[in-house]
């Protein structure tokens, strides 16, 4: 088959966009732009991709506008769906997903038919949602193991799969991921036997080659929408370090993350240094015109700084110290009232972190998810000023 | 600056910012890989000509191989599953091999650190190996036991 151009599919998806309209498809403040085009080819099925920004507006664990789009399009009788989570990083969210879908009116009635299949449920909870169950959470591990060779059982369900979606498709990668293509293939085999034709959807693969990634895992055609439409304010980054410690005080006043002088009781003398540490990491940062997150300034106030945010938010702070990369920092807050109130956190322009080559992929990735753009100005904060 | 990577890092920001996003690789036609996927495939379902396509261009060799070592029974043009074990069960989606070397850490009472497929030790925990972990954390290995299977290591 011609692929087809990049502006070609674009275009599809754009006016696919204007077609389907906002309302039917936000459920969520803030995910305006990612519909899909629908992947042409040989292959049975279709497929898609997406590789807009992530949690741009949204509480955390609140589907994309993809997976409300699936989701509400899914649960019925004749059209069950797969989503696919990878094991840790979505564990805790698929349930906050299902909990959530059940908080979207269109979605009441249809969540009570949303299951979360891992390895820790019991059999009777197996058997129940083999026999009711129409949008099945699972991992590659649960798919692997318990779902596909037992498929005789789940015969119900296959037949009537319609949607397959594999969200964070970027973690499917070496030999992980060369093992899960090989469990969608055997997954689309299966439903093939029992003469469903699925379609099949790739979420988020943060990764220079998202197409040829999605084509791979789901081996099939794939259209890649990378337009975000998500409403969003110039984003830029700040990257700090610790200051340059003198070798008779290396204490932990210099270190980050400077919470963990608090985690650890230290004495007041640390924790005011600490205190003066985080003040010149955001004052630089502030000199550079960047509106720290809430979760730095979190950090300040975990150490001793009193503010508004310092009881709420302390357990949003990670261990490590990193800044929330996107407003993901109101996790521990489930939204209330009418969502389209909470679209205010997504003005969050400039986010800063802590910098660790370790993690550089890790930051880079976040970068891009919390919509930077490649290429982004950005510059370190100046030594003498932050001592950064 | 603590290192010079993060030294050249934060002097030249446009280093870390201006590169896109790195490339994610995999291979399902991998044979080690493919191995495995077509006996939990045949298991589930007889193989097809049809099935073996869709798994690639090295698929057919594999099940042939797979079929002269009694795994796989050929009949009626369809490959089957020829034992009552449950393939699927014994097969680590993260490992390329169910052979792995355990590595253990000796500076923490012999506390397991982690695992390693059997293809992969010669070239990643050798002797006198410096192991990259976590956050780049260096590890010393010391010795790599063939027989037991475990690669002792510690701190460098």
């Amino acid at each position: 088959m011609p692929k087809r151009s990049r502006r070609g599919r674009r275009g599809m998806g754009s006016s696919r966009s204007r077609s389907i309209g906002r309302s039917r498809m936000c459920s969520t403040p803030g995910d305006l732009s990612p519909v899909f085009a629908p992947g042409g080819g040989d292959r049975s099925g279709s497929a898609r991709g997406s590789t807009s920004s992530s949690r741009r507006g949204r509480p955390r664990g609140s589907p994309s506008p993809t997976t409300s789009r699936y989701w509400n399009g899914s649960c019925s009788s004749r059209r069950h769906a797969l989503y696919l989570f990878r094991p840790g990083a979505r564990a805790g969210s698929a349930p906050r997903l299902l909990r959530f879908a059940g908080r979207v009116p269109r979605c009441r009635a249809r969540a009570e038919h949303g299951h979360l299949m891992t390895a820790t449920r019991r059999v009777s909870a197996r058997r129940k949602l083999r026999e009711q169950g129409k949008a099945i959470l699972t991992n590659p591990d649960m798919l692997h193991q318990g779902i596909l060779p037992y498929h005789a059982r789940w015969g119900r369900f296959f037949s009537n799969l319609r949607y397959v979606v594999v969200d964070e498709v970027h973690t499917y990668r070496g030999i992980f991921g060369s093992h899960v293509a090989n469990v969608l293939r055997r997954l689309r085999r299966v439903a093939r036997h029992y003469g469903s034709s699925r379609s099949s959807c790739a979420l988020r693969p943060r990764c220079r080659n998202p197409q040829e990634l999605a084509e791979l895992l789901v081996h099939d055609d794939v259209a890649v929408v990378d337009e975000d439409g998500s409403p969003r304010g110039r984003s830029s980054s700040c990257s700090g370090t610790r200051a340059p410690t003198r070798r008779r005080r290396p204490t932990a006043a210099t270190r980050w993350p400077p919470q963990r002088v608090h985690r650890r009781g230290a004495d007041p003398g640390r924790a005011a240094e600490a205190r003066r540490a985080v003040d010149r990491f955001h004052e630089g940062a502030r000199g550079r015109g960047a509106h720290l997150s809430l979760r730095a300034r979190a950090a300040g106030a975990r150490v001793g700084r009193p503010g508004e945010f310092a009881e709420p938010v302390s357990r949003w702070i990670s261990p490590r110290g990193a800044v929330a990369p996107s407003a993901a920092s109101f996790r521990g807050r489930p939204p209330r009232g009418d969502l389209d109130e909470r679209a205010g956190i997504g003005d969050r322009r400039r986010h800063a972190r802590r910098f660790d080559p370790g993690w550089i992929p890790k930051h880079h990735r976040e970068h891009v998810a919390a919509g930077g753009a490649l290429g982004t100005k950005a510059g370190a904060l100046p030594r003498g000023r932050g001592r950064v | 600056m603590k290192t010079p990577s993060i030294n050249i890092s934060l002097r030249h920001p446009a280093y870390f910012f201006g590169q896109p996003v790195e490339s994610a690789v995999l291979d399902p036609e991998n044979p080690y890989v493919l191995r495995v996927a077509a006996l939990c495939a045949a298991y589930e379902l007889p193989l097809s000509a049809q099935d073996e396509a869709m798994f690639g261009a090295r698929a057919p060799a594999i099940a042939s191989i797979l079929e002269d070592e009694g795994q796989l029974k050929s009949l009626d043009g369809l490959r089957y599953w020829s034992s009552s074990d449950y393939p699927a069960g014994s097969v680590n989606l993260r490992t390329i091999s169910d052979d792995t070397f355990t590595i253990l850490d000796q500076t923490r009472d012999n506390a397991v650190l982690g695992t390693v497929d059997s293809i992969s030790a010669p070239e990643l925990v050798y002797p006198e190996a410096i192991l990259f972990c976590t956050r780049a954390t260096r590890y010393f290995v010391r010795e790599l036991d063939l027989k037991q299977k475990i690669a002792l290591r510690r701190a460098a």
